[in-house]
């Protein structure tokens, strides 16, 4: 199902810059003590193997990680200052508790569920075990580079069956004195018959760029339930590739909304795993983009076993030199009879410069599933502008309002009133702007 | 409702077999294996061609020996020794047959057991047909008619003799030789295919046709055709395909280029027949082909339609440059996959010109062990204003070891244009089966007859001595697939 990248160990020298990082830090997490070594080791052997994707490769043919890797990345200082935390945790504790996560290290948590994964992998060889086990290094070259790099992060474990309140997960990259590049992974476990809900956001400090890697694994129980909101609203300069993959067991459910309406080069890559039947997997992605942003979300939903469904939609709206990617896949294994799965991909290109690059993907090996992926790229319905200019709405309203009827849907999925209507107001906002359309 | 009985019958016979599997006892003069530049010189000399066509062989060889075999593709196959296949088969009796009387009876024999008497066919059916044995054309028939009209219907040898400066002007200009792996080998080593030229303003009165049969053992077939409408021309064309049975796999990697200038319309169809292999998937062909169409000038239009039940392994994408304003393309396709088949085929439409439009309906199913994959790309280009298209992809699993994939790619520049995808994956309701069985068709019956249904849409664009046939192997191909 993966391709294998091009063998490029001896010409590239981004991958003999990235031996020469990966010597630093591997003294500087032997001194602090290291639970991840013999994985790291096994990572960085991969990583060597595989080269960073070019654009040859099948799933970055449409995304050139190298115009954002040429601005030239360095590996985050570990030391870090933790004066601004306070700060972080006070614009988000609206949302929920609040956990920091800054240059990839632990920083700070209000929720006893959130610890760090350092601290908690040492001392639990379960969760240790967990680590790597669902995004695997193998043919992945962007998890091989994290899991070889990463120290630290959050590991969430939900027990209880109340529900409580969203946690928001805000990780902070520091590239005040260069641009910096910064990995790192969490773990979600959701015990059977708990839920519990994630909310996702990423902060950049200084003029440099920052480029987050993050890669999160999670476990969603029998009976479970896990929302995860991925809210990308950062600046220009910050950049973000994530890679996050769940195990859904038997009845359990993984709802995901990503709203990206801001940083500079943003690549997505979800799956879900239904492995138990009844797990249902719901993905839902908004993506509003001007200037030179870029936004990939590459999803995977596999179906291993019968009875299980799935539902995506993503949306994208593209104005100036934007560029949108969708890549979303379907597997259905030989024995998930039963399967039910639908995916719609749904763009509109405001301007003659943005492109929209989509490949809706199925791979279906049952015969008795009902698999359907649909995909549309357009403009705004000239019927409809017209009728609402009838009406008396200017043109720039008529189009603001029609964009946001069609945004909204997406939206609409957020389960928490509070952040559903300021996402809203937020997108609205974006929308009636005079930069926009 | 008879036709139904027939197949019907058919289907519950014993085992069915691959109904071409026969090989002609025909005198054929086979070079050696093997490839060079020698090998291409040679088939140069046999041809009697210009040398300017040689140096393009010579060229194309030294692109395609800098390029490797791509792999990208859905499919599984053993690598391929490129210098274990001889690159020229011909019958030894046939030369320049200048009436169907005087090419060899046996030939003739082979050609009537296949379905496509060539004499009866011109008569009745007033079908023009080139009939491409191995390597070499063998007749062409009708071409006097044809001739009255300005129309040039003949093989390609004979066009690079004799009509030089045609071929030359369009030779390459859709498929490159450097294109990619499979159009390199194929510039550098074809050895026949057909040529046709319509002149301005010229409706072609009758379909034309060329049947390829692949006989001799250890070669592969690399036909090349070319076909270009005139402006205001139209032309329909047809493409038929077998092969006898044998356990090695042989390769077939044909070139097929269109091209049609402003007012112009060209419409290919295919069935293609090669030899799938057994049931477990020994021998057969990989039917590994470059077929692209460019509507060149305004308002032209390419439509592709093909039937796809044979060969092991199918692995092609007929393709349309919308390059002229308001230009259309369309493909229609139906590719059944069974036993251990691959197929991994669909289309390009790249929207170059403004107002062009592009319509695909693809509808595969797979049976038995069989993979069948659409892959698709509908490009917009940045300047191609108000760009249109249309994508329909059906996929249809019968039983629970096959596969279907789909995987379109769509690559959008232009604001104003309007794309649309929608694919379905299924299998044949419980519920439609019930009602046909309490209607009194067993179950076989039904499925045949909700196939039937299923690739109309497709089959109703095929001429119809083709539709009848295309309805009849599509049955066939799924024979003991329906538990």
């Amino acid at each position: 199902m993966t391709t294998p990248v091009s063998h490029e160990r001896e010409q590239s020298p981004l991958l003999q810059r990235i031996a020469e990082d990966y010597h630093c830090v591997l003294q500087h997490y032997a001194e602090h003590g290291d639970p991840f070594r013999s994985f790291r080791a096994r990572a960085i052997e991969e990583l060597y193997r595989l080269g960073i994707p070019t654009v040859r490769h099948e799933e970055w043919k449409y995304t050139n990680l190298y115009t954002l890797l040429n601005k030239g990345f360095t590996i985050a200082a570990t030391d870090v200052h933790d004066s601004d935390i306070s700060a972080i945790t006070k614009e988000f504790e609206r949302w929920g508790h609040v956990a920091v996560v800054q240059n990839g290290i632990f920083a700070a948590s209000v929720s006893e569920q959130a610890v760090s994964l350092k601290e908690a992998a040492a001392s639990d060889p379960i969760l240790l075990s967990k680590v790597g086990s669902l995004a695997t290094i193998e043919n992945n070259a962007i998890v091989a580079w994290n899991a070889a790099f990463s120290s630290d992060g959050v590991a969430i474990k939900q027990k209880e069956a109340e529900p409580v309140e969203p946690l928001v997960l805000v990780s902070v990259v520091d590239a005040s004195e260069n641009n910096c590049m910064v990995h790192e992974r969490h773990i979600v476990d959701i015990a059977p018959g708990a839920s519990a809900t994630l909310v996702l956001v990423q902060r950049s400090r200084g003029e440099g760029h920052a480029l987050l890697n993050q890669v999160l694994e999670g476990w969603i129980g029998e009976n479970a339930s896990l929302t995860v909101l991925v809210i990308q609203d950062a600046a220009s300069n910050s950049h973000t590739i994530t890679t996050h993959e769940f195990d859904i067991a038997r009845s359990g459910r993984l709802l995901m909304v990503s709203v990206s309406i801001g940083g500079g080069f943003v690549r997505n890559m979800p799956a879900a795993r239904l492995s138990g039947e009844g797990a249902d997997a719901r993905l839902y992605g908004l993506t509003i983009a001007d200037g030179t942003m870029l936004v990939d979300h590459h999803t995977t939903v596999d179906h291993r076993v019968p009875h299980s469904t799935s539902d995506e939609l993503y949306k994208a709206i593209l104005d100036e030199r934007s560029t949108g990617v969708f890549n979303g896949k379907i597997y259905v294994r030989p024995k998930a009879q039963k399967t039910s799965a639908y995916q719609a991909n749904r763009n509109i290109v405001l301007s003659p410069r943005a492109t929209i690059n989509t490949k809706p993907q199925l791979e279906i090996f049952a015969d008795d599933v009902r698999c359907t992926h649909g995909c549309t790229v357009g403009k705004l319905d000239g019927e409809a502008l017209f009728y609402l200019q009838a009406r008396g709405l200017s043109k720039k309203q008529a189009e603001a309002l029609l964009l946001t009827a069609f945004a909204g849907e997406i939206i609409g999925k957020i389960p928490y009133e509070s952040i559903r209507s300021e996402m809203l107001a937020r997108v609205e906002h974006l929308l009636h702007s005079d930069e926009l359309a | 409702m008879s036709e139904n009985v027939d197949i019907l019958e058919r289907l519950t016979a014993a085992d069915y077999q691959y109904e071409y599997g026969f090989e002609s006892q025909i005198e054929e003069e086979v070079v050696a294996p093997g490839l060079d530049e020698n090998i291409i010189r040679l088939i140069s000399q046999k041809k009697g061609e210009p040398d300017w066509m040689l140096q393009w062989r010579l060229q194309a060889f030294r692109y395609w020996q800098h390029m490797s075999e791509p792999h990208w593709a859905n499919v599984r196959y053993e690598p391929i020794d490129y210098q274990a296949i001889s690159y020229y088969a011909a019958p030894k009796k046939v030369s320049q047959a200048r009436s169907l009387n005087e090419i060899d009876p046996e030939l003739r024999q082979t050609f009537e057991r296949l379905g496509i008497p060539l004499h009866e066919q011109e008569v009745l059916a007033g079908v023009a047909v080139d009939a491409v044995l191995d390597s070499v054309s063998v007749a062409t028939t009708f071409r006097e008619k044809l001739q009255s009209l300005g129309i040039i219907f003949c093989s390609i040898s004979e066009a690079i003799r004799e009509y030089p400066d045609l071929v030359r002007t369009y030779l390459g200009t859709v498929v490159p030789p450097n294109d990619n792996f499979f159009a390199a080998l194929n510039s550098a080593v074809f050895t026949d295919g057909s040529f046709c030229y319509v002149p301005p303003g010229v409706r072609c009165p009758i379909e034309l046709s060329t049947y390829f049969r692949i006989n001799a053992r250890n070669t592969g077939q690399f036909e090349r055709t070319l076909i270009i409408a005139d402006e205001g021309a139209y032309v329909s064309y047809l493409e038929g395909c077998t092969a006898p049975m044998r356990d090695e796999n042989q390769l077939h990697a044909a070139v097929v280029e269109l091209i049609a200038l402003k007012n112009a319309e060209i419409k290919y169809s295919t069935v293609q027949n090669w030899y799938p292999g057994d049931k477990e998937g020994r021998g057969g062909i990989y039917n590994f082909v470059t077929k692209r169409g460019l509507c060149g000038g305004e308002n032209s239009k390419i439509s592709w339609t093909q039937v796809e039940t044979g060969s092991a392994i199918t692995w092609k994408y007929p393709s349309v440059i919308l390059k002229g304003d308001n230009s259309i393309g369309e493909f229609y396709s139906v590719a059944v996959t069974n036993h251990r088949q691959q197929a991994d085929t669909g289309t390009k439409m790249v929207h170059v010109g403004r107002n062009t439009r592009s319509r695909i309906v693809s509808k595969g199913i797979s049976a038995g062990y069989s993979q069948n994959s659409y892959r698709g790309l509908v490009r917009v280009n940045a300047n191609a204003e108000n760009a249109r298209n249309f994508s329909q992809c059906d996929s249809l699993l019968i039983g629970d070891r096959c596969g279907a994939h789909t995987f379109p790619y769509i690559e959008v520049n232009n604001p104003t244009a309007i794309v649309e995808h929608e694919a379905t994956t299924s299998k044949i309701g419980e519920d439609i089966i019930f009602y046909c069985n309490q209607r009194g068709l067993d179950t076989e019956t039904a499925v045949a007859l909700i196939i039937n249904g299923y690739a109309r849409e497709v089959l109703s664009k095929l001429p119809m001595e083709f539709a009848v046939e295309a309805q009849k192997l599509l049955t066939i191909s799924l024979e003991g697939s329906v538990g």
